[in-house]
């Protein structure tokens, strides 16, 4: 019988981890073609909000999605948490890395 | 500012506050000899609702009043890093927080009675919760280095 428990939480961990990617991605690709973080604000009233309301979808969405594709096996659990903490560990200093480059390094037209 | 935008800003940091104690709370109650799931459940949803609240009320005040009021301030003052660097980096990293929370409630919620003898699961989840709340901390950090950039 599938664990439907564990099939629900690593759903939700993949989709953490596309999220944080996303997001990640929103925020570098945003300050280096100013287009996207134009559309960005341009479609959601503020780059903020559009990145927030898109990474929530992809959030809501994968989470349920994924639920019917995802292992419910206990390990796979184990490991799927593991990877989301070192994909924040990641994203977070990625995005602190960007802007101390974009702040000293950077040289802007 | 107006009085609702205050009170939205006061109840940003108190939530956020509250956010971070439920968080350090529930990495806490993992290591405890005998795990109370009771007490982890509600710690876990503390964390979960404070995020989201701390989430809707700060990105009211940042979008409405920050960026047209207190980031020239701070971009004309003696330390525009602290929106260049600090405000940059919070504001995104911020989003974070109420996926990783929900993750942590989710196996909290469906896994708290495996806690207990399941000791990998346990120290996975605590790598959640840990980053969780490294985050949260620094938010608070890097909100005390803007408003008193602010204020300079």
């Amino acid at each position: 019988m599938k664990n439907k428990k564990n099939k629900l939480i690593n759903s939700f961990a993949i989709s953490a981890i596309l999220a944080i990617v996303f997001i990640v991605f929103a925020v570098i690709f945003g300050e280096l073609y100013k287009p996207f973080k134009n559309w960005l604000a341009g479609a959601f009233n503020h780059h903020w909000i559009g990145k927030s309301v898109i990474s929530i979808m992809i959030f809501y969405i994968f989470g349920f999605l994924c639920y019917f594709k995802i292992s419910d096996r206990e390990e796979i659990l184990i490991y799927m948490l593991k990877i989301v903490f070192w994909t924040a560990l990641a994203g977070a200093l990625l995005i602190t890395s960007f802007y101390l480059y974009e702040y000293f390094l950077a040289i802007h037209q | 500012m107006t009085q609702t935008l205050s009170i939205l800003l006061s109840v940003h940091i108190i939530i956020g506050v509250i956010g971070i104690i439920a968080s350090y709370a529930t990495l806490l109650w993992l290591f405890k000899k005998n795990i109370s799931v009771r007490l982890l459940k509600i710690s876990s949803i503390t964390a979960f609702v404070a995020y989201i609240t701390a989430w809707i009320t700060g990105g009211y005040y940042y979008v409405v009043y920050y960026g047209s009021n207190v980031k020239p301030i701070i971009k004309d003052g003696p330390n525009p890093w602290a929106h260049s660097i600090i405000m940059e980096t919070k504001e995104h990293i911020f989003l974070f927080l109420p996926l990783l929370a929900f993750v942590i409630l989710l196996t909290v919620w469906f896994k708290g009675n495996n806690l207990q003898e399941n000791r990998p699961l346990r120290n996975a989840l605590a790598l959640v919760v840990l980053i969780t709340l490294i985050i949260s901390v620094f938010m608070a950090l890097g909100g005390v280095i803007i408003s008193g950039s602010a204020r300079l």
